[in-house]
């Protein structure tokens, strides 16, 4: 039986990608039930999966609020790259390597699990780190899942990988306000490449002042190329008007591939499918429940 | 070796080649770095043990071939720093997977070092063996060097982790029913991982047994699994042999350590050993790519070098395609050292220093030959160094910096040193600057300190009896190709070209007037300011 979290995984790994990135929209959007959902799909379709995070991920308690968090219990066989702290003693898991990279918890080091194990992950906090170690997984995995805070996900991944933005309840006191924070930061991360070689290019961040000083320019047709969508740090109503004025594109592009909405809040509840219907529809992308294993 | 030490202050490791030689010696181990670290210079009076030290250098360089040093450089690389897991594993801890994981590497670096470095090192380097315990770890290594508590390290594991994966297994399927039978009236939302939600539009009229409810909303209800009975014994009994395998794997872990623990104090030795082995790798890879000679070492002796070459300044201009002269010189005490600007002074003073600076630390020299004593420190002072100044905040002027940091140097206990002075007091007036020069090497020779000098004043070394050479200079040769505009860098390929570096005692050569407006010529001054000036020479 193909469920919609299998598809949400066939999503991500089209084209060939081997990476999935996990992002959060922000605290308590079904990052961690993602992450296990697509590492069990991955399981399910024959292949070796390896996890990690940028910072710390999977913990009982949230160590900024100590409200429950749900667990990661991960299957026999999973690559896991976390700090060598919060390797288990038990079961033992086989150590593959002791990276160079540090965390607040010591090393990072690479495990296979060979018994289901329940753990907590935290990767290397860099951007370079990450990527090495990244790289490092894929001789040892078939696909990687990486899960973050946004800002740094986005630092770390390339157009090869896959982003799964993972959104909910918990992100705005209304569905409208959910809808919209998650159809910014989709549009942010979804900045195009391909600029033209006429573009203007703006080193480091795209601010507000900068942006105006841009579309007060004669030249302003030309349109706008960024390093990456992180330096992306205007309204959407600015970045709308750039894009109408020549057009606004970036140098190192990624690929959004889908979506999770967590209708459960801590504070509040919504409609789970009015959820995952109007995101869906705001975003224009692919859009799961992992929690009802459904799609929009 | 480290550039900063108390042989040598950061001014003048910058001068005389110190920071370059620190990164060139630098270890590729965290062994090494720390031998590097506990390493100090040799001092005077430790003429036979630097002696020594040079000659174990010099017959390694001898006896190991490139591809040899290469091996060891990377069987060094490799080597893991398992220092806080033998340290626990001797105080009696119990060691992590991981920290079994670095001491297997460890043992496994360490018989790759023993092979490739063969019998050539030194006696004392010479790896031991740790065959045992590398034997009794082996059953963890896995393939790339990966390390699992593999089943034969305690009785019984075996038998307890397929128990365990049994008991795993049926609760799995426990679960499995659960869900299969809850799945049949609530569909495919339902998981046994995780909670699940169903809207309430699509919720049966009766929810089935095998499920509760988490929390409820408007518009859905959250639910999981309900274990019964059956599941809650395949949980125990799973739990149970989790337990057992857990205490199976701790009492390998213990057992592990313990031998460790025996092992480790061998083994921190055999690190340090490891250590030692990079510092001489390092010195073995500099004395074979300068091809650098054992110095003569003695308590009494002053500075003589041949044919010595400052190798910082030699890869400069070798990069630049130019050629390098190597310096001669004869230190009895105290010399002096004229010559035009350009000539090489001040590099003379440093390829002494640095010559100086390597046999201190125990390695050969980048020379034909070098007779020295060891000393206590090595002082630069001079012209290049702004150290008084940055300090006061330019509070002094150059002048007045070099004076503070001349009257520091001369208040400190008298203990054998080297002082190389560079253009001292040249930004006074001429007639007291040479008399303040002339001064202090008078003070110098009377309290016997060793001191080369590099000065423009003239008559200097006559007037304070000291020795003096001078540069030898190709003034003619110059002065026939200095016409005409040209670019800087070809200025200075002309300079190079014309200028003999090479030193000779002063008596021996002409004067080397007027070499510094020939050279400001050279260099592009306007024609009319030194057609003017050569006037002004002539006339006075």
């Amino acid at each position: 039986m193909t469920s919609a979290v299998d598809h949400l995984l066939a999503s991500a790994l089209a084209g060939g990608r081997r990476s999935i990135a996990v992002v959060g929209a922000g605290k308590d959007v079904g990052k961690t039930a993602t992450t296990a959902a697509l590492a069990s799909a991955a399981r399910r379709a024959g292949h070796t999966v390896a996890i990690t995070s940028v910072g710390r991920d999977g913990e009982v308690h949230d160590v900024a609020t100590n409200l429950p968090k749900p667990q990661l219990v991960l299957p026999a066989g999973t690559v896991v790259a976390t700090a060598a702290a919060l390797l288990p003693r038990s079961p033992a898991s086989e150590v593959l390597e002791l990276t160079p990279y540090r965390t607040a918890l010591g090393r990072v080091v690479i495990v296979r699990l060979h018994a289901p194990t329940r753990i907590e992950i935290a990767g290397p906090n860099t951007a370079s780190a990450m990527l090495e170690l990244i790289a490092s997984l894929r001789s040892f995995a078939d696909v990687v899942l990486v899960d973050g805070a946004v800002d740094r996900i986005a630092a770390t991944a390339r157009g090869d990988d896959a982003i799964i933005v993972a959104t909910g309840a918990a992100l705005a006191p209304t569905l409208r306000g959910v809808v919209e924070r998650t159809r910014a930061l989709v549009d942010r991360l979804s900045l195009p490449g391909g600029a033209p070689p006429e573009a203007i290019a703006v080193d480091g961040a795209l601010t507000p002042e900068r942006a105006a000083e841009l579309l007060a320019r004669s030249d302003r047709a030309r349109g706008v190329v960024l390093e990456d969508p992180l330096a992306l740090q205007i309204p959407a109503q600015t970045a709308a008007a750039l894009r109408r004025a020549g057009g606004l594109w970036c140098l190192r592009a990624l690929h959004v591939a889908a979506v999770t909405v967590n209708a459960h809040g801590r504070e509040r509840d919504v409609d789970p499918v009015a959820l995952a219907e109007a995101v869906a529809c705001a975003t224009g992308l692919p859009t799961y429940d992992v929690y009802r294993n459904a799609a929009a | 070796m480290r550039a900063v030490s108390a042989l040598t202050d950061a001014a003048t490791a910058e001068e005389i080649g110190a920071f370059w030689l620190e990164r060139v010696l630098e270890p590729v181990s965290s062994a090494g770095r720390r031998a590097r670290d506990a390493r100090a210079p040799f001092a005077a009076g430790e003429a036979e043990a630097a002696r020594a030290a040079i000659a174990e250098v010099v017959e390694a360089a001898a006896s190991w071939d490139g591809h040899q040093v290469s091996r060891v450089g990377a069987a060094l690389r490799a080597l893991p720093d398992p220092l806080e897991a033998l340290a626990r594993a001797s105080a009696g801890g119990t060691l992590a997977d991981v920290d079994l994981y670095e001491v297997a590497r460890l043992l496994d670096a360490l018989e790759a070092l023993r092979a490739c470095a063969g019998q050539r090192p030194p006696e004392r380097l010479g790896p031991a063996s740790f065959e045992p315990l590398r034997e009794r770890l082996a059953p963890g290594v896995r393939r790339g060097g990966a390390f699992y508590l593999d089943d034969a390290f305690a009785e019984g594991l075996a038998q307890a982790r397929a128990a365990a994966r049994a008991d795993a297994e049926a609760c799995a399927r426990e679960r499995s029913r659960l869900r299969e039978s809850a799945a049949a009236v609530l569909g495919d939302a339902v998981t046994e991982e995780r909670e699940f939600a169903l809207a309430r539009a699509d919720l049966p009229a009766v929810v089935p047994a095998g499920v509760r409810t988490v929390r409820e909303a408007g518009g859905y209800v959250v639910f999981e699994l309900a274990n019964d009975e059956r599941t809650l014994a395949a949980m125990r009994a799973r739990d149970d042999s989790a337990a057992r395998v857990a205490e199976l794997e701790e009492r390998a872990r213990e057992r592990l350590s313990r031998e460790i623990g025996a092992h480790a104090p061998a083994l921190l030795a055999e690190l340090r050993r490891a250590g030692e082995i990079d510092l001489l790798r390092g010195a073995v890879a500099f004395a074979q790519a300068h091809a650098a000679t054992a110095p003569q070492i003695a308590d009494h002796d002053d500075l003589a070098i041949d044919e010595a070459r400052l190798l910082p300044l030699e890869e400069t201009l070798a990069a630049h395609g130019r050629p390098y002269a190597p310096i001669s010189l004869s230190l009895p005490g105290q010399a002096v050292i004229t010559g035009p600007n350009m000539g090489g002074k001040s590099a003379a003073l440093r390829t002494a220093g640095f010559v100086q600076l390597c046999a201190q630390w125990g390695l050969p020299v980048a020379a034909r030959g070098a007779h020295l004593r060891l000393v206590e420190r090595i002082c630069w002072l001079g012209s290049a160094q702004g150290e008084e100044r940055a300090d006061r905040e330019g509070l002094l002027s150059s002048f007045g910096g070099e004076i503070v940091r001349l009257a520091k140097v001369l208040r400190e206990p008298h203990v054998p040193r080297l002082l190389l002075i560079d253009e001292f007091a040249r930004a006074t007036s001429p007639r007291e600057g040479r008399a303040l020069v002339v001064a202090l090497l008078d003070a110098l020779r009377e309290r016997g300190e060793l001191a080369l000098a590099a000065t423009h004043f003239h008559g200097v070394a006559e007037a304070a009896g000291v020795a003096h050479y001078a540069v030898i200079g190709l003034r003619r040769a110059l002065s026939a190709r200095s016409d005409g505009r040209r670019s800087l860098e070809e200025a200075l390929r002309l300079i190079g070209e014309s200028m003999d570096y090479r030193l000779a005692p002063a008596a021996s050569l002409a004067s080397a007037e007027g070499d510094a407006i020939q050279l400001a010529r050279l260099l592009g001054l306007d024609e009319r300011v030194t057609a003017r000036a050569a006037r002004e020479l002539h006339e006075s």
